[in-house]
């Protein structure tokens, strides 16, 4: 049998968007700041990679820093998505 | 004579404790700290919260917040010392470039916690 020709498939490019925090204007990633972290996070408390998140490569490394930090000093959790905090304070 | 850095350090004391119990806590380990060689510049609590997992079975903690100048020597004692400690269910340390602009981000996130979240959002469109 010969080898089979391999198709060529060209993924259709999408259109560029810019970076969302990039032009927020945001330039340091706070770990304590879990409001802006659970937008890149699953319901699984994985973090969303960068082509879906549609982050540049160096906020995606600074929020990915952020979450790595956030989840050791017990902010998110390592399984489960982001933690509602109670209405009820103290 | 060691570097001396500028390290910002999260402490969770349970949530059983009432105000006053934390309050000693909080005290003793500060005292722990200057007597290791540190100094405290600001500290901030962040009120109750829920944990992101729990941590000896419990599901809140009592996050308080401390920016202090030191050398390795005095995170390293402080940490044993934490580590003695039952009331103590978590710390984490980190090294800040600007103890000032730490301690007022802090501030500032604490009175709009929404305030960056919602600047990325609006960009993020759908």
């Amino acid at each position: 049998m010969s080898k089979k020709k391999r198709k060529h498939y060209f993924r259709e490019k999408l259109p560029t968007r810019p970076c969302p925090i990039t032009i927020a204007g945001i330039e340091d990633i706070d770990y304590k700041d879990v409001e802006l972290l659970k937008m890149f996070i699953t319901d699984n408390g994985k973090i969303i990679p960068r082509r879906i998140s549609g982050l540049s490569a160096r906020s995606q490394k600074k929020v990915t820093r952020a979450i790595k930090q956030a989840r050791n000093a017990a902010l998110l959790s390592f399984s489960a998505g982001y933690i509602v905090q109670d209405e009820i304070q103290e | 004579m060691k570097k001396r850095n500028t390290y910002e350090i999260v402490m969770v004391v349970d949530a059983n404790l009432t105000d006053e119990e934390s309050q000693a806590v909080l005290g003793k380990h500060k005292e722990i700290i200057s007597n290791a060689g540190g100094e405290i510049k600001f500290e901030s609590p962040w009120g109750r919260r829920r944990l992101g997992y729990e941590i000896n079975k419990m599901k809140h903690g009592i996050y308080y917040l401390l920016w202090a100048e030191g050398d390795g020597d005095t995170i390293e004692e402080m940490e044993r010392q934490f580590g003695y400690d039952d009331k103590v269910i978590k710390f984490f340390v980190v090294i800040v470039d600007d103890l000032g602009k730490a301690h007022s981000d802090f501030e500032l996130l604490k009175a709009e916690p929404k305030k960056t979240a919602n600047l990325v959002s609006d960009k993020m469109g759908a």
